[in-house]
């Protein structure tokens, strides 16, 4: 633990000097309206405001309908009025209540149904097409109570090796390449949100769950965490940056050449605290999803398990 | 030996009907209880699928006590069934003996329980065993409750019966008690061959 | 019972099944363990009445921090929260939201709808004297009220009570998460509850299959019959699927065992199970909460409308399907858990199946009040509200229900504004109709009529205001169970959003005063009642007196007729009357019983 709060010192130390040298937060910019959905800062985010606006319609529809129906009903059929003695059971109306249904259903339902399997299937859950892009920047995002730890490969590409970049609270991605997120965690389960990118997915201990976004636009935007998580849970934020890609690059390197001074004395290779990354999961990996950071957990415990049982005999 | 005396045709219509609404009564019961064992079952199969092996590496669990255990049980079903059958027949002392017997067979069974808790242990499997020993010992001192549960109920049936009480009147308390026990056998023999054996 | 023709033997045979008890004289007997399905009850009423109190004074608690962040809460602040000067702290704030959920769900709704107005109303509208188990009723009471004391013993122990959420989700609520007895009591408080309502599902499900009266089929049951009955199945069904959960947390708690332990805890348990078992509870559970109040609406928009309730099959089938469907719908409240995509389809597809059901429900309600004549009592009115609240709760959930939408809208306010409007607001307002139908017969006594439009009023106002604000915080992305929403940037903007919803809340609140006054002062001073007030053809209205008999019928009723026969032109030329009774034969029509076949 140590060493890894030596590490989180320097990234410390390295993001004040960063600040300084014109890498610095911004705050994100504040909402202006109560009555719409917040910036849509992604490319892909459009659909799903779409998606609700669409139906915000269809709802708004129905439910003046309904609204203007009891309305009549109440006051033009009042106690003067003479009831109708009707089983609404005939043939014709029971045809006409299920030709409503399902008028709405198809209507309704079938456009919520339709649009979301495409959206779904084509971009928020295909990863495998964001994970291909050749621009494609992977980020391992590890949860904890109660803030977020992200991890870039580094140089070499590889992800829990001494050359990568770990940041606290600080997510920082170029806009236009698809940015792919594996999360997990190493407590409760945790949830990344990003409320201007329309996304979220839990992060959850055991299991290494995925997303990807892509901005159109730089900025800073708040990363939130919405799966109840404890004390702290209101105050897990954490900040995104979405800058240019050449500032990003600039960025990496920097953070690179700061860390890797840093690195070397507080790297402890067997630092669980400190290495808490795992090798990047293929998008073809059908295995169990428990695996990566819980792997060594099991395996150390199948093994005191066995011993246990051998010494006893 | 039975005692023959003129009922009200009418009075035996409604214990008939009593008895089968208390029948309905335990069978919509009993659907709650699988149910939760449902449950447990599949929380159980889940968690194995999810397992790398099970048992882990370097253990085998038990099989002599456990189907001992088995055996205990199924015979405690019959006995139950034939104690059943004889009080219907009017056969006081042959459905007290089966009664007794499956008395014993229940408190066989939950001290064989006790004994196979005992050797897992000795095994090195503890609660806190992983996957195996979490379910093991969940699953089998839930179902061991269940079985006390019945015990507890033929106690109060056999009170009666030593004290030389209307055993007959309670006929339908035996048949409720048998559903229960019956279920909570069928309980454990899928215990039995999806912890034990498979 | 023979559902087609009924004879003289029949109807022995069902007077002689259905033994009337014997009222008891002693104090112990009548007002504690009593085995009168009547009596239960009010004791469920009072129980469910006094615990509403307990979840909706945290719910101002919880709207109090919203308004005012961390100021001290006025009055009551300074003894709840002496260490911080009366300001709610974080993990006050966790246990009370925390129990405001359970409370409502288990100690408020359930007590309320099922087991108030199950256990009063079952027996009476089918013709039946008492329950099929009426010493398990009382056990299933008193097996309540335990849960209920864990609950309250939960907020004495060192660390305070549960505070992982009313969903529960492990690894929080594991001893790591959430360490202390209280998360414990409470998850055994709800196991308890859970064997309290497995009792009396297992009563209601029985009395309404075996002690219909002669002639009561099924489909001659009122549709509250209907409603209590399918609630009690999926409570027989589903809740030992919570209880399993648990048992395994309560096992993961107190010895060590790794279900759901995992992290770096230690432990290779899986928490994602837990959230498959408590979900394969937790959706029907909304269903359970929700189809008693469907059968009050079915019944009440006829009776006050005096028509017969439109469609009155398709009614039933459409709450049988929610019914059987409500279980395989789950998934929709685990589409960010890192489910596989396929099974995630799967879940959405048939979450947009059961809307179809409720469209038909909706149908049906508005058909049969159109071309009525309208009574606007105190249950209409509320009924009628019933109707507004849970159209627009139920229409925003069509967005949860969308996988695309959801990843948006999850865990946001939204959620929270989608099941405040559809579970408690029309769960809430529905049963207070019922309560004010009902009344009269409970205690004799009228209710004032002012009141409980004043009570009317404020509550559906309310609700709509409050839980729409609820929905347009969620819509502008803000999440559910922020102690301080206002850390984040997008939220900031909400601050005076949050405060009328707030105002709006506590207005609400002050309006329920006209209710307690109402039902108070009603008990004991209220109008007599008469028999049947409301002119409506059930058998607890035309056989019994308000209030009725221990025994409830002196002859066990014949029902002749669906409960739902108004402004029958036939009834209105041979009596003069728009409504009919179950039971009523009418002159002219012939008398022998060989002639009621199925209709």
């Amino acid at each position: 633990m140590k060493s890894l709060q030596r590490v989180l010192t320097v990234v410390g130390a390295a993001s004040a000097v960063l600040a300084t040298t014109g890498f610095a937060f911004a705050d994100p910019i504040p909402e202006t309206t109560i009555w719409g959905l917040p910036r849509d800062a992604s490319v892909e985010g459009h659909r799903v405001d779409w998606l609700i606006k669409t139906t915000n319609g269809f709802v708004i529809l129905l439910f003046v309908v309904m609204c203007v129906w009891m309305g009549i009903a109440v006051l033009k059929h009042n106690k003067d009025h003479k009831a109708e003695y009707d089983h609404g059971d005939s043939k014709h109306h029971i045809a006409v209540a299920m030709g409503i249904s399902a008028l709405i259903f198809f209507v309704v339902d079938g456009n919520l149904w339709f649009n979301s399997t495409i959206d779904v299937n084509s971009t928020f859950w295909n990863h495998e097409a964001a994970d291909k892009d050749p621009n494609a920047v992977r980020i391992e995002i590890n949860a904890h109570q109660w803030a977020w730890d992200a991890r870039y490969a580094g140089a070499d590409g590889k992800f829990n090796t001494k050359d990568d970049i770990v940041t606290t609270n600080d997510v920082r991605v170029p806009v236009g390449a698809p940015v792919v997120l594996q999360l997990a965690s190493t407590d409760v389960i945790h949830s990344f949100y990003l409320p201007n990118f329309r996304i979220k997915q839990d992060a959850a201990p055991g299991m290494i769950n995925r997303m990807w976004f892509k901005a159109k636009e730089t900025g800073d935007f708040d990363i939130g965490c919405t799966q109840h998580c404890g004390i702290h849970h209101y105050k897990m934020k954490a900040r995104l940056t979405v800058l240019e890609p050449a500032a990003y690059k600039n960025w990496l390197a920097e953070m690179g050449t700061q860390l890797s001074l840093a690195r070397s004395e507080a790297a402890n290779a067997n630092d669980k605290g400190a290495n808490w990354g795992w090798e990047w999961k293929r998008h073809d990996d059908n295995s169990d999803a428990r695996n990566g950071a819980v792997s060594e957990a099991e395996h150390d415990h199948d093994h005191k398990v066995a011993a246990q049982a051998g010494g006893d005999r | 030996m039975s005692n023959v005396v003129q009922l009200d045709p009418r009075a035996i219509a409604r214990a008939r009907a009593e008895e089968t609404t208390g029948a309905i009564g335990m069978m919509v019961a009993l659907a709650s209880w699988a149910m939760m064992f449902a449950a447990l079952f599949f929380s159980f199969l889940v968690l194995r699928a999810q397992a790398k092996s099970w048992p882990p590496p370097g253990l085998t669990l038990p099989l002599a006590l456990p189907l001992l255990n088995t055996v205990v049980m199924v015979a405690s079903s019959f006995t139950l069934k034939r104690s059943l059958g004889r009080l219907r027949a009017g056969d006081r002392r042959a459905s007290v003996t089966s009664m007794a017997a499956t008395f014993a067979l229940g408190v066989t069974f939950v001290a064989l329980q006790v004994l196979l808790w005992q050797q897992l242990w000795a095994d090195g499997i503890r609660f806190g065993t992983g996957i195996v020993g979490a379910v093991l010992y969940a699953l089998t001192s839930l179902h061991a409750l269940h079985v006390v549960g019945g015990i507890v109920v033929l106690g109060y049936l056999l009170a009666i019966a030593v004290r030389g009480g209307q055993l007959q009147r309670k006929a339908s308390t035996l048949r409720f008690c048998g559903m229960y026990w019956h279920f909570v056998d069928a309980v454990w023999l899928v215990m039995f061959v999806g912890m034990f054996l498979l | 019972m023979s559902d087609h023709v009924m004879t003289k033997a029949d109807i022995e045979a069902a007077e002689h099944l259905q033994h009337a008890h014997v009222e008891p004289k002693d104090f112990l007997s009548r007002y504690v363990f009593s085995i009168d399905h009547k009596y239960i009850g009010k004791q469920f009423l009072w129980a469910g009445l006094l615990f509403l109190l307990f979840g909706g004074l945290l719910a101002m608690l919880i709207r109090w921090q919203w308004a005012f962040p961390a100021q001290p809460v006025p009055v009551v602040g300074k003894a709840l929260f002496p260490n911080s000067g009366g300001a709610i702290t974080p993990p006050a704030y966790n246990t009370i939201f925390t129990m405001h959920g359970l409370i409502m769900v288990f100690f408020a709704i359930t007590p309320l709808m099922i087991g108030a107005f199950g256990n009063y109303c079952i027996p009476l509208l089918i013709g039946a004297r008492d329950m099929a188990f009426p010493r398990l009723n009382m056990y299933s009471f008193w097996t309540f009220v335990i849960s209920q004391a864990l609950v309250i013993a939960s907020f004495f122990v060192e660390l305070g009570s549960a505070a992982a959420g009313w969903t529960t989700y492990p690894p929080l609520s594991t001893n790591v998460g959430t360490p202390g007895h209280g998360q414990s009591l409470v998850v055994l408080a709800l196991f308890v509850t859970g064997i309290a309502s497995i009792m009396g599902a297992v009563n209601y499900i029985t009395t309404v299959i075996r002690f219909r009266a002669p002639g009561m089929t099924w489909f001659r049951m009122p549709a509250t019959v209907w409603g209590l009955w399918l609630t009690s199945i999926l409570n027989l069904l589903f809740v030992p699927v919570l209880g399993s959960a648990g048992i395994l947390l309560l096992f993961d708690r107190n010895f060590g065992t790794q279900f759901f332990v995992t992290g770096a805890a230690g432990g290779i348990g899986d928490p994602i199970l837990f959230q498959h078992l408590f979900w394969i509870f937790g959706h029907p559970e909304v269903y359970i909460l929700i189809l008693p109040v469907w059968g009050f609406l079915i019944d009440f928009m006829s009776f006050f409308s005096r028509k017969p309730a439109y469609w009155f099959k398709g009614s039933v089938y459409a709450m049988i399907s929610v019914s059987v469907l409500s279980a395989v719908v789950y998934g929709h409240h685990m589409f960010v858990s890192g489910m596989s995509p396929l099974l995630g389809q799967a879940f959405m597809l048939l979450t947009l199946v059961i809307s179809v059901p409720a469209e038909i429900l909706f149908l049906n309600w508005l058909h049969t009040m159109w071309k009525g004549s309208i009574r606007l009592t105190v249950p209409m009115l509320f009924a009628l509200g019933t109707v507004f609240v849970f159209g627009l709760g139920g229409l925003t959930g069509i967005y949860l229900g969308t996988i695309s939408t959801d990843l948006y809208l999850h865990d946001t306010m939204w959620v929270v504004g989608h099941f405040h409007l559809t579970m408690a607001s029309a769960a809430f307002i529905g049963s207070f109709g019922a309560l004010y139908f009902w009344f009269p017969k409970m205690y004799g006594r009228m209710t004032n009529e002012t009141l409980g439009k004043v009570h009317f009023w404020f509550s559906v106002i309310g609700v709509t205001a409050v839980f729409c604000g609820q929905l347009l915080a969620g819509y502008n992305g803000q999440q559910r169970r922020l102690y301080d929403p206002f850390q984040y940037t997008y939220i900031q903007h909400l601050r005076d959003l949050n405060k009328f919803t707030s105002y709006f809340a506590f207005a609400m609140a002050i309006g329920q005063l006209s209710f307690v006054v109402n039902f108070f002062h009603s008990i004991f001073a209220g109008k007599k009642a008469p028999k049947n007030p409301w002119d409506v053809g059930t058998l607890e209205w035309t056989e019994c007196d308000s209030p009725p008999v221990y025994h409830n019928f002196d002859k066990v009723p014949i029902v002749l007729r669906g409960p739902h026969e108004y402004n029958n032109p036939d009834v209105l030329a041979k009596t003069g009357r728009d409504w009919i009774g179950q039971t009523e034969q009418l002159p002219g029509d012939e008398v022998g019983l060989d002639a009621v076949a199925a209709e």
